[in-house]
């Protein structure tokens, strides 16, 4: 009887089964949007898009810390933040559609690629040559990822920075994208996986074939 | 050419078929086979002592170095 492969990866493949599909399901939904809204069929009056803009700003609010039977006080210098467009101007409203669907696309590869791999794997196929294909694609699609959200969060960053205005609060010129570094990192990690599995392959190639 | 193996010629000679000697030596059929097509790349000493055994011969009438330039 050929054994079962264990109740995790079995799990974990139908979490990126159903996550794959789901996304399907997300970007025939926003391309529909965007075709909608192109043809005049979503009135654009109607659509109050909301385009989450991670922004910082100066504020300056003081508060108190209860720590050990002592208060101590603190200053709020700068806070995050996130845009919300009650009127959304046409040109943001369509940067933030091409956007999503370009983030949501790249997903949806990135999980195909995820779930392949999950996929050889459930059936015993661990080192196999496709494997390591999957893990370089989805290293290299990881850095495109990260490449498209820095470029968004710069051109939205500046545009933003250019356009809007707060009566009470001060934008900062700190973009705050250090937090995006992990993508990077991450795809580095796949990608030395990748080199390993490498080896591993050669290495089952090798005892495969030993007599 | 490298290392080329003559198990077809030796099991010729003992007048054993490939499946005669699978069953004898307790290697599979399909072991037996990349063997003998030569795209092995490792044979262990265990292997070569139970067929040299069964077919009486010695390991240098199974492996024979070719040189390239032949």
């Amino acid at each position: 009887m050929k054994a079962k492969s264990p109740l995790s990866v079995r799990l974990l493949y139908w979490f990126a089964t159903i996550g794959f599909y789901l996304m399907i399901s997300i970007q025939i939904l926003v391309i529909v949007l965007f075709v909608g809204r192109a043809a005049g069929v979503v009135p654009i009056n109607d659509l109050q898009l909301r385009v989450q803009l991670p922004m910082k700003f100066d504020v300056e609010e003081q508060g108190a810390v209860h720590y050990g039977g002592n208060v101590h006080l603190v200053y709020l210098e700068e806070a995050s933040s996130k845009i919300y467009f009650v009127d959304t101007p046409d040109f943001v409203s369509n940067f933030g559609i091409v956007s999503m669907l370009v983030a949501i696309t790249l997903f949806v590869v990135m999980l195909h690629k995820f779930r392949a791999i999950l996929g050889n794997v459930r059936v015993k196929q661990v080192f196999v040559h496709a494997n390591i294909k999957h893990l370089k694609t989805l290293a290299y699609l990881l850095v495109a990822f990260w490449l498209f959200t820095v470029g968004y969060m710069y051109f939205a960053f500046y545009w933003i920075h250019d356009k809007v205005g707060f009566e009470t609060v001060q934008m900062t010129n700190n973009l705050g994208l250090n937090g995006y570094s992990w993508m990077l990192f991450t795809a580095l990690v796949i990608w030395i996986l990748a080199q390993i599995f490498g080896y591993g392959v050669q290495l089952k190639e090798e005892s495969d074939l030993t007599i | 050419m490298g290392i080329v193996v003559n198990l077809d010629v030796v099991l010729a000679k003992r007048k054993m078929s490939l499946t005669e000697l699978s069953e004898r030596v307790g290697i599979t059929m399909s072991n037996l086979s990349i063997l003998k097509k030569g795209k092995a790349k490792a044979i262990r000493f265990s292997t070569l002592e139970s067929i040299c055994t069964v077919l009486e011969c010695q390991p240098g009438d199974i492996l024979e170095y070719q040189d390239n330039q032949d």
